[in-house]
């Protein structure tokens, strides 16, 4: 895990991933050669079933990949155990989702608490008050001791942020991450994402939405899994 | 991950799912259901073995015979190993009212039965007989003279202490008959006194709460007196009373050699009432874990089918499966446990009210309700081994699938 300083935190070459169907054969990723650097807004955009869940899936090491190479912070990814990959997933990489996917049973603050109780460099003395920092950052500070239900959408989404935060990761992926919620709280949500990348975090958003086009640096547009297009 | 993190995790998770609440009254009902059915089947099972192993019926054979019990024919039986007594059947015991005891609550049933020393029970108080006293009685300690006293609930208010009646007397009233054609007809009254000079434990024997015993000289005084005096044809029979049970196919394959093939013994338990007392246990027991599996497997699969998203978020931000099957593995183990010990819990309490309550009267007739320890462990394998076997079965099924998948379920 060294040289996490380095501008380039992930790198892709020749990604292919292959679905079977009934026996028929989907390509869903071909040739994908990226680069993703920090401080960056990356939004990758297409249409449904154009890969780019399947991207961010992968690149959020939770799914794999049949040809290229997966380097992050210049480790090859491949060569890596379920373990290390869930140990590098922890510090690493933050996620958000488009439904949240929060415990209802816990409160905010302690749905924020969830990713440092496996995090053993994070003071266990000091979770309760990272997590009502983060919940500030995105600012649902009156809202920490509320349960999830109790919670608008876009409330839950700026939870699930504060979640992603919780580890300081480096990279942040978000996959729809306004997709079940209305103007407003899609404006809110992209602020907040843009922020955090001005904060020297690389991140990666999902989404079908145009508003994100007004946040990201870089937009990434897929097509039958391939990349048709870059607007910086 | 630390030990204090995941009781945390647990507890609130526990603490503060309401969907749980369903799941803990299945296992406490359980719970209870089967600890009192099988709490039923060890006393049962122990009812019946004491009747059988303490009760003087269960080892005395009733032999039919042709000629009435002579000196001769006592000898023979006698001489036969394991035969400590052999009587007349007639002289067995005979059932009168005792006015003294005759009150609104007691109907003054008194069962007078053959007192001679085979007989008799161990830890008299007081004194036994002595071989030349006539008019003196044996009578139990908790002495329920009334026609209910062969009942297992008896009003136990009524009971009198066996202490206060030592020396003193009781009469019982007995008629002389006669057969008029084919009928009995009832001719002169008598009475007679018994001094009570003992006290006997009637649940050591499993006898009726009003049996007395007497001297085989006054019941046969008594019954020379009821059984009419023109009936001159019956069916002669003995009573053989034997050491022990265990010597029961010896006596009577001996009481066969000589002559007597159809004893058998004087009491005897409908094997087909136990059958059917056993076999709804068993039934029951059956139901309630199929019950508890049907349960157990829907209630879990829609659990772990609500928490699939969460196990996939948890596993995404880096929670190895390790961690997440410790979670979940002493989620549930918390949950069996918790309502286990719940369901055992209401059970003692159940089992205190109703043992001092509706079931209090039957410790006078030897009954003593008690909770066997194999039925917690048999309970606890059943209730908290297949809950827990279940669960974790869909636990490890759901942790093990792909995140994508578990994160998708949740869509």
């Amino acid at each position: 895990m060294e040289n996490l300083k380095s501008e380039v935190v992930i790198s892709l070459e020749g990604i292919e991933k292959i679905y079977y169907k009934k026996a028929k054969k989907i390509v869903a990723l071909k040739n994908v050669n990226l680069k993703f650097e920090r401080g960056k807004f990356y939004a990758i955009k297409g249409q449904s079933g154009s890969g780019k869940s399947t991207l961010i899936n992968i690149l959020g090491l939770i799914d794999n990949f049949d040809n290229g190479t997966y380097h992050l912070f210049n480790n090859d990814i491949t060569i890596l155990s379920d373990k290390e990959l869930s140990k590098l997933r922890m510090k690493n990489i933050g996620f958000i989702f488009q439904d949240f996917h929060l415990n209802d049973y816990l409160k905010a603050f302690e749905n924020v608490i969830i990713p440092m109780v496996i995090n053993n460099d994070i003071d266990k003395s000091k979770r309760n008050e990272k997590a009502h920092e983060l919940l500030d950052v995105v600012g649902l500070s009156d809202r920490s001791n509320h349960f999830p239900k109790e919670l608008s959408g876009g409330e839950q989404q700026r939870v699930a942020i504060a979640r992603s935060l919780a580890n300081d990761p480096i990279i942040i992926l978000a996959d729809e991450p306004t997709g079940n919620l209305d103007k407003t709280n899609e404006k809110i949500v992209f602020e907040k994402l843009q922020e955090l990348s001005k904060a020297d975090k690389c991140v990666i958003v999902v989404s079908h939405s145009d508003e994100v086009n007004k946040y990201a640096d870089i937009i990434l547009t897929m097509e039958n899994g391939e990349f048709i297009g870059e607007k910086q | 991950m630390r030990v204090r993190d995941l009781l945390k995790i647990i507890f609130l998770k526990t603490i503060r799912n309401k969907g749980l609440i369903f799941f803990y009254s299945i296992i406490i009902l359980c719970t209870i259901l089967i600890t009192t059915t099988l709490t039923f089947y060890y006393n049962y099972n122990s009812f019946i073995s004491n009747l059988v192993n303490k009760n003087i019926g269960f080892r005395t054979l009733n032999v039919t015979a042709d000629e009435q019990l002579n000196d001769e024919i006592t000898k023979k039986i006698l001489n036969i190993k394991h035969v400590v007594d052999v009587y007349s059947s007639e002289h067995h015991s005979i059932t009168l009212t005792s006015p003294d005891f005759k009150n609104e609550n007691l109907s003054g049933i008194v069962e007078l039965t053959y007192g001679a020393e085979s007989m008799l029970p161990n830890n008299i108080i007081g004194r036994s007989f002595n071989n030349i006293e006539k008019n003196v009685a044996i009578c139990p300690i908790d002495f329920f003279p009334d026609d209910s006293a062969s009942e297992l609930f008896i009003n136990n208010e009524f009971l009198i202490d066996g202490h206060d009646l030592l020396g003193k007397e009781f009469s019982v009233e007995y008629y002389s008959h006669r057969f008029e054609d084919t009928n009995l007809i009832q001719e002169e009254k008598f009475e007679k006194k018994f001094k009570i000079v003992g006290l006997y434990d009637s649940k050591a024997v499993m006898n009726n709460k009003n049996q007395c015993y007497i001297q085989v000289s006054d019941l046969k005084e008594i019954l020379e007196t009821t059984i009419p005096s023109n009936m001159n044809e019956y069916v002669s029979s003995y009573l053989v009373v034997i050491n022990d049970i265990e010597n029961i196919e010896y006596v009577k394959e001996e009481l066969a050699n000589i002559g007597y093939k159809d004893a058998e013994t004087k009491n005897f338990i409908n094997l087909g009432i136990i059958n059917i007392i056993m076999i709804t246990c068993i039934s029951i027991s059956t139901i309630i874990i199929f019950a508890l599996v049907i349960l157990t497997i829907s209630y879990i699969k829609k659990k772990i089918m609500n928490e699939t998203h969460i196990i996939g978020v948890m596993r995404a931000i880096g929670y190895e499966k390790k961690d997440m099957k410790n979670i979940y593995i002493l989620e549930t183990a918390v949950i069996i446990l918790f309502t286990y010990l719940i369901g055992i819990t209401i059970f003692f309490i159940l089992y205190f009210i109703l043992k001092y309550t509706i079931f209090a009267s039957l410790i006078y007739s030897g009954i003593t309700i008690y909770i066997n320890g194999y039925v917690f462990l048999i309970s606890f394998l059943m209730v908290a081994s297949i809950t827990f076997v279940i669960s974790l079965y869909f636990i490890i099924k759901s942790i093990n699938s792909n995140v994508i998948s578990l994160l998708k379920s949740g869509e």
